[in-house]
């Protein structure tokens, strides 16, 4: 279901290579919205967990990117920048939904947890809500980093260039996250 | 490598999570709902830019002409142009006309320059002595004859003039002239 982050760089330099050009321009973005739409729609919905949120936050990261393509700079690879983007893009959305709901900007995944099994794009059991509901209990961070060892099974090499984290730092919140679920998960079984 | 490291260590740090891997997650999408999704992108990116730059192109097409001379630009220049053609007007003082009626000629001219205009016409009807008594700068620019330029010529009095200068002059008098002088 979900992509896994794999080296593209020989199809991002073709990617870029006709985002620099008028003329080439629209056929780039559109190579570049097929390239990486599911794996980013993934990493999106891990976070807001709704699919009509999800489409929301996709649509907008990729007019946030249409609109900052040209001042990619390449420092990175162009996979790091876009999960930057849409990583930014939903969280913002979460908290920006909750602020209507709810004073509490804490709360806003769990929440969005609550909304889960309303959502006609999910059909988990009963263990699969327990187990998005542990999730949304751990700050924002962690829960990133969860998500992108846990389900995009991204290389902590990766994350640390997307995150400005060190590799120590990702390795050891990976950790304490899986610990929290994993102790979440017992106790809401009894 | 990478990846039986991943399993390896998410095997170590959560059996229990890495069963639950394995099963269903229950996320599921709309049939083809990726399909559509680079037209909605592009529906709402055209949208944006309509609505905020109405006769504007593309901002990734058209070069530095192109963006010189968009229609909004060209209809501002040419207003700019207008505006600063009739200020220029408006402000810049008007020459008099050349052609002036005889009238307002009349009310222009002194006392002092009605008289001379008047003599300067009418300057065979007076006598040398009575010419004597105008301005000097006035009498060379008029239409005497020159007999009379002769006669009224102040720069050389007459009897500065030599013999064959006053021989010359009385050959050239009729008599009633000659009398009149006398």
């Amino acid at each position: 279901m979900q992509a896994t982050a794999t080296n593209k760089s020989a199809s991002d330099e073709q990617i870029l290579e006709l985002l620099r050009s008028n003329h080439t321009f629209e056929r780039g973005f559109r190579i570049l919205m097929a390239q990486y739409r599911e794996r980013l729609y993934w990493h999106i919905r891990r976070i807001v967990l709704v699919h009509e949120d999800a489409d929301d936050v996709l649509q907008n990261t990729f007019i946030k990117i249409y609109r900052g393509i040209l001042q990619f700079e390449g420092k990175s690879k162009l996979f790091t920048w876009l999960y930057r983007i849409a990583t930014n893009e939903a969280i913002t959305h979460l908290h920006g939904k909750t602020r209507h709901a709810s004073d509490s900007l804490d709360d806003s995944a769990s929440i969005a947890a609550g909304k889960l099994q309303a959502d006609e794009w999910f059909d988990g059991d009963d263990i699969q809500v327990r187990l998005q509901k542990a999730i949304a209990q751990l700050p924002d961070k962690q829960r990133l980093v969860f998500n992108l060892r846990y389900y995009d099974e991204m290389p902590y090499e990766e994350m640390a260039a997307m995150l400005d984290t060190s590799v120590g730092a990702l390795k050891a919140s990976f950790h304490h996250a899986s610990k929290k679920i994993e102790s979440a998960f017992r106790e809401s079984d009894h | 490598m990478k990846k039986r490291s991943l399993n390896t260590e998410q095997e170590e740090l959560s059996p229990e999570l890495r069963a639950l891997k394995r099963q269903d997650d229950g996320f599921r999408l709309p049939e083809k709902y990726f399909e559509g999704l680079e037209d909605s992108v592009f529906a709402r990116i055209n949208a944006m830019e309509s609505a905020r730059q109405p006769v504007a192109a593309s901002p990734k097409s058209g070069g530095l002409f192109a963006r010189i001379f968009r229609p909004r630009v060209l209809v501002a220049a040419a207003a700019f142009f207008v505006i600063a053609l009739s200020a220029k007007w408006f402000f810049t003082p008007q020459p008099v006309s050349t052609v002036l009626p005889a009238s307002e000629i009349a009310q222009e001219m002194t006392e002092e320059e009605m008289i001379e205009e008047y003599v300067l016409e009418n300057i065979r009807d007076f006598e040398v002595d009575q010419l004597a008594l105008l301005a000097p700068e006035s009498v060379p620019h008029a239409e005497t004859s020159p007999k009379q330029e002769k006669m009224a010529s102040p720069q050389k009095p007459q009897d500065d003039l030599s013999p064959e200068e006053i021989e010359l002059l009385l050959k050239d008098m009729s008599d009633e002239e000659l009398e009149s002088i006398l």
